[in-house]
């Protein structure tokens, strides 16, 4: 059976990512889709990334190329999350359709809870996800999949060790995302070159703790991104070396 | 590849920190194990060995590499190109695999597409030599790192929008792979590298190519 599911959110809040999570074998971009992007997950499922852009929704919404089955509005869960009232009509057009709040490594337990009541305002069902612990991307592949509900909102929620013990489970699941992380070491005596403003932000973040991964996590950004101003710095001779790191 | 780049490769690697092949082998097999355990299907683990292999080869690049060296020997026009890949290609094998491979180069288009062959040494052991199952192919991990220290020196060059390079690993034991300018037309330099190796993109295609370095090196490449 086929299915078309569509991703829509806000640039930055975790489009290309989670579908990452969610289908590793897809040959996933980490750019903003010019218009919206189409990738075939195999399973008859077909997988639409849609940016938060009032003439897309425009576009899509007066002319849609398919019949959506599943509908998910992103929302970051390390910014004030809510739901993009210009993305939700097309969400809403979906029979089966959920508000997901991304990064939920990264969200406070006020803002998960803003953005649970703004679900249930809009008639969404909601899931809190974190591409890059795993957390919660099996239940909302199940849901996708299958259809089958999540848990009561009152449900408890597990106690930090069931919730440890578990964490292997998932992480079972998920691709290897850098299996040799590493540390830039910034240069204890940095030569005087200009950097630019991008430079001058990773640099900053660049402590000879945090590997690259961890830094993008707390810049918000792909580990391709900071990889990419690390290499640059390097040239430079702002890093004086890459440490690997176990990061799990 | 001139006597004197050789000298200097063994004097490089003379004053580096030496380790047993069968310390980087055990180390090499537990990532593969991994890998396998995750992936199962053999075509979906070697797309899996060439991805982590793309990381890898742009980390190795970073450290091994300085960019000033990569200036003095980098020459855009396609002899000069040649000559890098000679240089560079044995440079990187000489120091993960242990030994002098044999490097083969040719221009195929005056405009900018250089094609390369970078064969093993028969006999020679090295950390990519391990027992796998039926169907994985060690070399991918290989050629990704070909693929992404390629595409750092290019970043360090800052010739990075100019020229992009793809790798594949070679049934007889080694890697193949081109150098090819960006203005080109994805599909003529397809053409080209089939011409040379008619499976070249069977696993890994051109587009999968671009996905993942951009995924991991943030490197836009133009799609086919």
């Amino acid at each position: 059976m086929s299915k078309v599911l569509l991703v829509a959110g806000p640039k930055g809040s975790g489009k290309s990512t989670l579908i990452k999570a969610l289908f590793p074998e897809l040959p996933v971009r980490f750019t903003e889709p010019a218009i919206y992007r189409v990738y075939e997950a195999g399973q008859g499922v077909k997988v639409v990334e849609v940016p938060g852009r009032a003439d897309v929704v425009r576009l899509l919404l007066a002319a849609p190329p398919w019949k959506v089955s599943v509908g998910l509005l992103l929302a970051d869960g390390s910014q004030q999350p809510r739901a993009d009232p210009e993305l939700l009509p097309l969400v809403l057009a979906a029979p089966q359709r959920a508000l997901v709040l991304t990064k939920l490594d990264l969200a406070s337990p006020e803002a998960i809870e803003r953005a649970r009541a703004e679900a249930q305002k809009v008639d969404l069902d909601f899931f809190t996800v974190s591409a890059t612990t795993g957390q919660g991307v099996p239940e909302l592949l199940q849901w996708i999949m299958t259809g089958a509900r999540p848990k009561p909102l009152e449900a408890p929620q597990p106690e930090a060790e069931e919730r440890k013990a578990l964490q292997p489970k998932v992480e079972e699941r998920r691709a290897p995302v850098l299996l040799a992380d590493v540390v830039p070491v910034p240069s204890p005596r940095p030569p005087r070159a200009a950097l630019s403003p991008e430079e001058e932000v990773v640099l900053k973040a660049c402590d000879g703790r945090k590997s690259i991964a961890e830094i993008a996590m707390e810049l918000g950004t792909s580990p391709a991104a900071v990889k990419g101003v690390v290499d640059k710095l390097f040239s430079k001779g702002f890093i004086k070396e890459l440490k690997p790191k176990v990061v799990v | 590849m001139s006597e004197v780049y050789k000298i200097a490769f063994r004097l490089q690697k003379a004053f580096t920190p030496t380790v047993h092949v069968l310390v980087a082998k055990v180390l090499f097999t537990y990532m593969v194990t991994t890998v396998v355990r995750e992936r199962r299907d053999p075509r979906a683990v070697n797309a899996e060995l060439f991805r982590q292999g793309i990381w890898g080869g742009s980390l190795a690049l970073l450290n091994l590499a300085p960019a000033d060296t990569l200036r003095r020997l980098w020459k855009p026009e396609p002899s000069g190109v040649a000559k890098f890949i000679e240089v560079l290609g044995s440079a990187a094998w000489y120091i993960f695999a242990g030994h002098m491979p044999s490097v083969r180069t040719e221009v195929l288009d005056e405009r900018g597409v250089v094609w390369a062959e970078v064969e093993e040494a028969p006999g020679k052991d090295a950390f990519y030599k391990v027992e796998v199952p039926e169907g994985v192919n060690t070399l991918y991990f290989v050629a990704g790192a070909y693929e992404g220290a390629t595409q750092t020196a290019y970043r360090l060059l800052g010739v990075e929008g100019q020229w992009l390079s793809m790798w594949r690993p070679l049934d007889a034991g080694g890697i193949c792979g081109f150098y090819a300018r960006r203005d080109l037309n994805p599909r003529e330099v397809i053409e080209a590298a089939k011409r040379k190796r008619g499976s070249f993109f069977d696993l890994i295609s051109w587009n999968d190519s671009a996905s993942m370095l951009e995924e991991l090196l943030g490197v836009s490449i133009p799609r086919a």
